[in-house]
């Protein structure tokens, strides 16, 4: 009975056509995350465990929220069907690129901001538990990077204006390689009490996962709408 | 005459479904109005979708513009036909957002062309889409699609849900946007009284085929109409027909109506295209 459950559960991950999949690999990840964070907190990092908390946040409300939906897609269910599919035909209409299109559907959806602020107060909580001195700075700067990425990324891809477009993009380079800069060279590294690795990790974890990610889930929206034969049936 | 859209051999299968698109080819030239007709599920839908990239495509190649291809070159190619296809209005978002949201997708939007539709047809931009008729949500995505100055327009049933005034009125845009002899329409339709007020061209669309595409001289000169009392010994003459107490009518070849005696000719229309050479064929 449990090998067939698990064989069951095997198939479900495994099969990419199947929406559920997404489902399955939340729960795995909400399950394992608070264990590895713990690990990770064993070993001596509160940010690095809490980071690893966050990240699987901000992945569940990512996933869930632009991905192809069904039925049992966790997060996915607050988005309708028929919601869902005015936004693929937008995306058919719109004379987008991928990441811009990626921007534009998350930040409709706006669950991220609450998400990244949630996951925020969610570490911060946890950390209290774990230490008397709650390390609000990290915290705030982090929430904020994020932030400030997304806002920047919705400026160079929706304005017309080409100087704010060549300005955001500078801003977009420049930003973190600055901060990362100031944060080695200054104490700032001190007050907030970040080491160079923390300070590296912080700056380029966000850029990674958000450039991964913008294009790998647009795509699977793509080839799940273009060949999973959501066929419209008024021909 | 310089051809605005080509579509060769475009195939695409389904998974989970039988249904397929079937090697259609077709083009469409520069300055005209090419209608689609077909029965529901016939594939119209499905063929409008593939040419703007919504489902991809199994095989096949889709160029317009001359050489810009609806895939490789999707931006551009979007850039510059505007599609009104299924309702992709968000229920929560007021039609002055999405109207803001096009014209920073759009490279050629003009908002003066997007309002002077708006205000024709008295939509007020700041209501929800949601509180939005189903007339008035197609009528605001044709807005949106005009307002980016395309140089094609593929619309899917853009009359379905108009009352007759504003269908009307919209065969006269489609009408003043080819006049220029450089922009095409592309639409489906199941109501084929507008293919005989507009289009220049019709496809006709069964089982993810195009059987054929005629223009409007064509269909005049390749079929008749007959009716009469018997069928004896013509049958096999017949494309299509349907028969009742008094006799029967039915569609024929021009070449064949030799065959025909003690009958009443009279031209086609695209309805009786579409009726004959579909449901007639099947003898429904």
């Amino acid at each position: 009975m449990i090998l067939k459950k698990l064989k069951q559960i095997l198939d479900l991950v495994t099969n990419s056509k199947d929406n559920k999949r997404t489902y399955i690999i939340q729960i795995i990840v909400a399950v394992f995350a608070p264990v590895l964070a713990m690990f990770c907190y064993g070993k001596g990092s509160v940010i690095m465990s809490s980071l690893v908390i966050i990240f699987t946040l901000a992945y569940m409300a990512v996933v869930g929220d632009i991905y192809p939906v069904k039925s049992g897609t966790g997060l996915s269910e607050l988005f309708d069907n028929r919601k869902n599919k005015s936004l693929l035909t937008m995306i058919s209409v719109l004379p987008l690129k991928h990441r811009e299109l990626t921007v534009l559907f998350v930040n409709r959806t706006r669950k991220i901001w609450v998400t990244f602020i949630a996951s925020t107060v969610v570490c911060m909580i946890l950390e209290k538990f774990v230490s008397e001195n709650i390390e609000i700075g990290n915290w705030l700067m982090f929430s904020g990077i994020i932030s400030l990425n997304w806002l920047i990324w919705t400026i160079i891809c929706f304005t017309n204006n080409g100087a704010i477009k060549i300005l955001s993009w500078l801003i977009y380079i420049i930003l973190p390689i600055f901060l990362f800069v100031i944060m080695i060279i200054s104490e700032i590294a001190d007050i907030f009490m970040i080491s160079s690795a923390e300070g590296l990790f912080l700056m380029i974890v966000p850029y990674i996962i958000f450039e991964v990610y913008t294009h790998l889930s647009v795509l699977n929206i793509r080839k799940d709408y273009a060949h999973n034969g959501q066929r419209v049936k008024e021909g | 005459m310089e051809n605005i859209l080509e579509v060769k051999n475009l195939s695409k299968k389904f998974e989970n479904s039988k249904f397929e698109i079937s090697d259609v080819s077709f083009d469409v030239p520069r300055g005209t109005i090419f209608g689609m007709i077909g029965e529901n599920s016939a594939g119209k839908t499905t063929i409008l979708k593939l040419i703007m990239n919504a489902y991809g495509r199994d095989s096949g190649k889709i160029t317009a513009y001359g050489n810009v291809d609806n895939i490789r070159d999707e931006p551009e190619f979007k850039n510059r036909t505007g599609f009104v296809v299924e309702d992709y209005l968000y229920d929560t978002i007021s039609v002055k957002r999405i109207a803001q949201a096009f014209s920073c997708a759009f490279s050629n939007w003009k908002q003066e062309i997007f309002d002077k539709y708006i205000n024709q047809w008295n939509i007020d931009i700041t209501q929800l889409c949601s509180q939005l008729s189903k007339g008035a949500k197609i009528k605001v995505m044709i807005a949106l699609a005009l307002g980016h100055q395309p140089e094609m327009l593929i619309l899917d049933e853009p009359t379905d849900g108009l009352d007759p005034h504003a269908r009307a009125e919209l065969l006269d845009i489609f009408r003043e946007f080819v006049s220029d002899g450089e922009k095409s329409v592309i639409f489906s339709t199941h109501i084929t009284s507008d293919l005989d007020k507009t289009a220049d061209y019709i496809a006709v669309v069964s089982n993810g085929k195009i059987t054929e595409v005629l223009t409007a001289d064509e269909t005049q000169e390749k079929y008749a109409v007959v009716s009469g009392d018997k069928t004896d010994g013509i049958e096999k003459y017949l494309i299509g027909m349907k028969k009742s107490e008094i006799g029967y009518e039915g569609l024929v070849l021009r070449e064949n109506l030799a065959y025909f005696d003690d009958v009443t000719v009279r031209n086609p229309t695209y309805e009786d295209i579409l009726m004959y050479t579909i449901s007639g064929k099947r003898g429904e």
